[in-house]
């Protein structure tokens, strides 16, 4: 189009959190276009120093209210490695299936929830409810079974309250399990169903490309989520400690949350990242899900974020099963957890659902955090939604687009990345001259 | 028998936006039997799968009605639910008659929801409820177990 286009979309909707996009052109050459983050700081690292160390998994939890539970186990890890602690495998099991719920419960509130709409041609949910019911009731199911996941393993829907340094306050019972493994068996027939109901429409996501880097844990004996060494799909793979040399973050004056950025000038964490590196670790039925929807590696698409991550909550429900066939067969233990608190250094990482994300902290020999950061997700996508903008603009402009299509082109490229920004919004650090 | 729940929901860090929780702690120490508590917290999305377990729930809340400061009230969702047409949806900011809205359009809704609201007085961020609150919640529970008992016997209930 060759109308001047003005765009202000003012804290984006179906989202978390507070985000602005700007789009300016004049005679059809872009003058500006911004992926701002809006959202006040939190300050969380500052507000854990001086606290113990068994306090820290439960505040930084709190940083989010959809992957509490990786926040806890990025936690944990950290202090584990502080503190020379080991964890044993009945406990490296029941996280790696919380893990599982959680990236269950946080996919499906993104696709079905906030992409979902766009796929159909509406607003929001509420009137999807209206159009399409039969597929909002299998959303809520699948949605329902990752939250009983997680109360189950974790005591808590979000918030985990049973998880601690070294292992488990407390576990599920044979039967709990045993019953859990039947709903997710019954369950699995359900997300195949929202499969299809995506699939039906995928049509609807922009056929866009834009070469980047992916980042994200890999390991060679299984999908990377809870453990691993960082992988690159430019680079190659790096030690979890060497963090900081791939983040690098860094500030710009449109938002409150860092950037970052690696081999190139911005990367993509997150289930897209993941399914670029890891893709041949997936479960049976999760890759017949990429074949259906032709998802293959590399896949340049960020709008396809969406599609990897219906792949992801059928490979986490494949898997859990796996898990809990394989803690039934071992039996479940009440496990005594001792911790012998020394000063330290401890560094964990682990795959959120939007994508890697890192806890370092430092404690003293008492046990008291002395230093804390934490380098979210959302964070490190945000350069990379801003670099997808700029080429992205562009080409609406010159396809015709009116505006009102333009600027939901831009919203739907911003969800496709499930960005949590409340999480990302951190403490800039300044000195004035 | 029918499945009762009682639901508190609000924000502590908001002041008296925590009353529903408040409420709900002080109803666990004298619970009405075979009636299940649930701190919703912050509510959102979620409470839709808490709502899905009940025949009845009675959600206490901050309602800002336009009355005192500590007035109470209880009422249907259906005597203020209203249609607005297309609502925003963010996972931080779906508020409670949405989620109820959605719960009855997927037709797994409590047969009966009510909600005891408590006229709020403050919303600034800061722990605690406000004074004049705090001074009434002897009476405000005494009064949500008048209504309760007064809607069970004119079979509202």
């Amino acid at each position: 189009m060759s109308e001047d286009v003005r765009i202000k979309v003012e804290h984006l909707t179906r989202v978390e959190g507070h985000g602005n996009i700007v789009l300016n052109s004049k005679n059809g050459r872009v003058e500006e276009v911004q992926w701002q983050v809006s959202e006040a700081p939190r300050f969380f690292e500052a507000m854990v120093v001086e606290r113990d160390y068994s306090e820290l998994s439960i505040i930084t939890s709190r940083i989010c209210g959809i992957c509490s539970i990786a926040h806890a186990f990025a936690s944990l890890k950290a202090t584990e490695s502080a503190m020379g602690v080991k964890i044993s495998d009945q406990t490296l099991m029941l996280r790696k299936l919380a893990l599982h719920g959680e990236n269950i419960q946080s996919h499906i509130l993104h696709v079905g929830y906030l992409v979902a709409p766009d796929l159909f041609g509406v607003g929001s949910v509420f009137p999807l409810i209206n159009t399409s019911k039969e597929a909002v009731v299998k959303i809520v199911k699948v949605h329902r079974l990752a939250n009983e996941m997680c109360d189950l393993i974790c005591g808590r829907t979000t918030h985990p309250i049973t998880t601690v340094v070294g292992g488990f306050t407390k576990i599920p019972t044979k039967k709990e399990l045993i019953d859990l493994k039947a709903r997710i068996e019954n369950t699995i027939k359900t997300a195949g169903d929202v499969v299809d109901i995506v699939l039906a429409n995928v049509d609807k996501l922009p056929k866009f490309t834009r070469e980047t880097e992916y980042i994200g844990l890999t390991c060679d004996d299984e999908y990377a989520l809870y453990d691993g060494v960082v992988g690159s799909t430019d680079t190659g793979k790096h030690e979890v400690n060497e963090y900081e040399s791939i983040t690098n973050e860094w500030v710009v004056p449109h938002s409150t949350a860092k950037y970052a950025k690696h081999n190139r000038e911005s990367y993509m964490v997150g289930a897209l990242a993941r399914f670029n590196l890891n893709s041949a670790k997936l479960s049976p039925l999760a890759k017949e899900v990429a074949d259906k929807f032709g998802l293959k590696t590399l896949c340049y698409n960020p709008f396809m974020n969406s599609v990897a991550q219906l792949v992801e909550i059928v490979h986490n429900m494949e898997d859990s099963i796996r898990i809990i066939d394989e803690l039934l067969n071992r039996g479940l233990e009440k496990e005594k957890i001792k911790i012998g608190v020394k000063a330290g250094h401890g560094i964990g990482g682990v795959e959120a659902p939007r994508g890697i994300l890192f806890h370092d902290y430092t404690y003293d020999k008492n046990g008291k955090c002395v230093k804390a950061n934490c380098v979210i997700p959302t964070n490190q996508n945000h350069a990379n939604i801003q670099k997808d903008m700029e080429l992205l603009a562009p080409m609406l402009l010159t396809n015709e687009k009116t505006e009102k299509e333009i600027e939901l082109n831009l919203e739907m490229l911003v969800r496709a990345y499930d960005p949590c920004i409340s999480c990302s919004t951190h403490y800039l650090n300044v000195k004035f001259v | 028998m029918s499945k009762v729940g009682i639901i508190g929901v609000g924000n502590p860090l908001r002041g008296d936006d925590g009353v529903g929780i408040l409420l709900m702690e002080a109803i666990a120490k004298r619970k009405p039997e075979g009636v299940e508590l649930i701190d919703g917290g912050t509510g959102g999305i979620n409470l839709i799968h808490d709502l899905a377990k009940f025949d009845l729930v009675v959600i206490l809340d901050a309602v800002d009605f336009g009355g005192e400061c500590g007035e109470t009230c209880i009422f249907s969702v259906d005597d203020v639910l209203q249609d607005t047409g297309e609502i925003r949806f963010c996972t931080h900011e779906t508020d409670l008659l949405n989620v109820i809205k959605i719960s009855k359009k997927l037709g797994e809704s409590p047969d009966k929801i009510f909600i005891f609201g408590v006229q709020p007085k403050d919303f600034s961020p800061k722990m605690g409820i406000s004074r004049e609150l705090k001074q009434s919640m002897g009476r405000i529970l005494d009064e949500f177990y008048d209504k309760i008992k007064t809607m069970k016997e004119t079979s509202n209930f």
